[in-house]
């Protein structure tokens, strides 16, 4: 029988299969939408490290999507959206159903298995508008219409329907960061992660007869590293850390500046109840209702929060930190016009400047006799 | 839909007040059809028995079709959805299975036959095979729950797959069936035609983590009938020494299953059963083609008696 448990996402108690057991610290990650360009070398980076194996042919644990119209299965969220209904945010809380709270009769929780062919398309919608492009329509600044990219790899979540859904208890929650795993030895195949992932990021391997899924590197996060997805990301739009509850935010952990205390980076789609552990900043130039849905009704305020980032240095050093080591930040500071960043036991990892320099040299080479062009 | 547990909303607001309070007052509740069995019908021994004939010579593990089978007494088991445990089956499928069972000096077969149209024995991530499992309690006095023993009752398992069995007799594997024409530019420390397969085993089965992990299940290497030991729902292992036999054949719209054990083994995991013994056997059916999978699956209605003389 299922246990109440919080779930600050959604600032309440809710339904959950066992009972509130956090783990020791938890992997949490912010994305920064608004700099992904979908080159998908992420997407590549975990695919050559980890499933390019037979069986894991149709496999992205990491994959970027454009939206509205690219999923990666199709119509993921469309389809978990639906089923699940229209629900309510209130003032002060989510006052709709979460997935466990919507379950049937007899089930753990709300979902649906993707089929087959759901797999194949990962490109599906790719660079598609959100609607029709009127005539002359690139002239106007802002666009009348818009896209955006959503990289998507799992959520390591707080209460994940995967591990609630298993019925031969072969998923685990990693008491010392986390990380949300399949035991590869006692999966016995039986896809019932696949059809309770909201995320869609549960994926069965034909070739072994077993259900796999993103192990959040932590091999990596072992050596204190940051996942493949993260240091491979040429947009530098990955940050990876550790998240406090939101009682317990520090001040100098980058990822409780950024959800907690700034509040710029929001979970995804947080009404489904799992307390996913990826936050997005969400992208600016999109219709605030299809935000609202997707990220909860913090989105204007995240935005605008944001926007001001270039005259809030401590925000914008936060932000430039972004990409700027593959260790593991544990703590960071702005003094000033440096941010710096350090590992877990202070050493200071790497510092990034708040305004890049700029250096101008004369047209003309006085020393060489001849003029520069801006060629090489 | 159903709201579990406490719900603070529905608790604090005056709809849901009256709402749960017309729920109690109704003759019959909703969702009432698939309430939860009490314990003491996991214990319930039905008045049927499946009475074992002797034979002298081999037993016919791996013909269900055999002429033998004809001089087994046969009991029709009736099955039932199963509730006990979330996720729970929705929807009954396979009402009935028949059952015969025959044995020599040292093993005891069981050949089940049950009515499915389609025989599904393929997989992938939206297609499920079809089994069926027969169970023995591994002591009968404390009598385990026959829905998968209980943590201190265990029971023990044989467990036939559709989709093994095929994966096992072809020699393929399921990414072969399903996609023939499918082309991977290269896989890792994958062999290039001509050279040894056995030539950098160990980096290519990273590859392959569960195989590399040692399980059990891995299509190809699981074994037709498998034997395992469960401890309730969530308490399942595969055993070391997998001693079963047996083999499906699907004829005429009904699959013929043989489930074959030594009758007394050497292993602490196996229930004895003993020439001239009495005991208890349960039954479960998997019909692939509905999405059956775990506990999504029908079941006897607990135990049946089982005589072995």
């Amino acid at each position: 029988m299922p246990h109440q448990v919080f779930n600050w996402q959604i600032n309440r108690k809710m339904d959950y299969w066992y009972p509130e057991a956090r783990p020791q610290r938890q992997w949490a990650a912010v994305f920064d939408i608004n700099k992904c360009i979908a080159c998908q070398t992420c997407t590549i980076a975990c695919k050559t490290t980890w499933t390019s194996g037979r069986g894991q042919e149709t496999m992205l644990w990491n994959n970027v999507e454009t939206k509205p119209f690219g999923f990666y299965p199709t119509a993921w969220d469309l389809r978990i959206l639906k089923m699940l209904g229209a629900q309510k945010w209130g003032k002060e809380e989510y006052e709709g159903d979460t997935i466990f709270e919507a379950a049937p009769e007899g089930e753990r929780y709300l979902g649906y298995r993707p089929d087959d062919e759901d797999w194949a398309h990962p490109n599906l919608g790719e660079d598609e508008c959100s609607e029709p492009i009127e005539k002359g329509a690139y002239l106007q600044v802002p666009h009348a219409v818009w896209f955006f990219y959503l990289a998507r790899i799992c959520n390591h979540c707080t209460y994940p329907a995967c591990l609630a859904a298993c019925p031969r208890g072969a998923i685990y929650k990693r008491q010392e960061d986390g990380i949300v795993l399949i035991d590869q030895r006692q999966c016995r195949g039986h896809r019932e992660c696949m059809q309770a992932c909201p995320y869609k990021k549960t994926f069965f391997n034909p070739v072994t007869g077993t259900s796999e899924k993103c192990i959040g590197c932590f091999p990596a996060i072992e050596s204190g590293m940051q996942p493949q997805c993260f240091t491979n990301c040429i947009g530098k739009i990955r940050l990876h850390g550790f998240i406090s509850l939101p009682e317990k935010a520090r001040e100098d952990n980058p990822i409780d500046y950024l959800v907690h205390i700034r509040k710029i980076a929001l979970p995804l789609y947080p009404q489904f109840g799992l307390e996913p552990n990826v936050y997005y900043v969400p992208p600016l130039h999109v219709k605030e209702k299809f935000l609202v849905q997707m990220f909860g009704p913090q989105v204007e305020a995240a935005k605008e929060a944001y926007m001001k980032a270039k005259d809030d240095p401590t925000l914008l050093g936060c932000l430039l930190l972004f990409g700027s080591t593959p260790r593991i930040i544990h703590s960071f500071k702005v003094k000033g016009e440096t941010a710096y960043a350090y590992d877990d036991k202070g050493g200071e990892i790497c510092r990034v400047p708040l305004k890049e320099p700029v250096y101008i040299r004369p047209y003309f080479d006085e020393a060489r006799a001849v003029h520069r062009h801006n060629i090489s | 839909m159903r709201r579990y547990g406490d719900s603070k909303r529905i608790r604090d607001s005056v709809a849901g007040y009256l709402l749960v309070t017309l729920a109690a007052l109704l003759p019959v509740r909703i969702g009432a059809a698939q309430q939860t069995p009490s314990p003491e019908e996991g214990l319930k021994v039905l008045p049927l028995t499946v009475q074992s004939v002797a034979v002298k010579g081999a037993l016919p593990l791996n013909d269900p079709l055999s002429k033998l089978w004809g001089q087994a007494k046969e009991v029709t088991v009736k099955l039932i959805p199963q509730t006990a445990q979330e996720p729970k089956l929705a929807k009954a499928s396979i009402g009935t299975v028949r059952v015969r069972a025959l044995h020599n000096d040292g093993w005891v077969a069981f050949r089940l036959d049950w009515a499915d149209p389609t025989a599904d024995n393929n997989l992938r991530s939206d297609k499920f095979g079809d089994a069926a499992a027969v169970e023995f309690p591994m002591k009968t006095n404390p009598l385990p729950d026959y829905r998968m023993g209980s943590e201190d009752k265990p029971v023990h398992l044989l467990l036939w797959r559709a989709d093994r069995q095929w994966a096992k007799q072809s020699g393929k594997t399921f990414l072969e069936r399903n996609y023939p024409r499918a082309h991977s530019d290269t896989y890792p420390f994958a062999p290039r035609a001509g050279e040894d397969k056995i030539a950098n085993q160990p980096e290519r089965d990273q590859y392959l983590a569960a195989q590399a992990a040692g399980n059990p299940i891995v299509p190809g290497i699981a074994p037709i009938i498998e034997e395992l030991n469960a401890a309730t729902w969530n308490q399942l292992s595969v055993q070391t020494h997998q001693d079963a036999r047996g083999i499906g054949v699907h004829r005429n719209g009904r699959w013929f299953v043989v489930f074959a054990r030594p009758l007394v083994t050497a292993d602490a995991n196996d229930a004895p059963l003993p020439s001239g013994s009495l005991g208890l056997v349960a039954f479960a059916v998997w019909d692939g083609g509905s999405e059956h999978a775990h506990a999504r699956k029908m079941v006897s209605e607990g135990w049946v008696r089982l005589k072995v003389k």
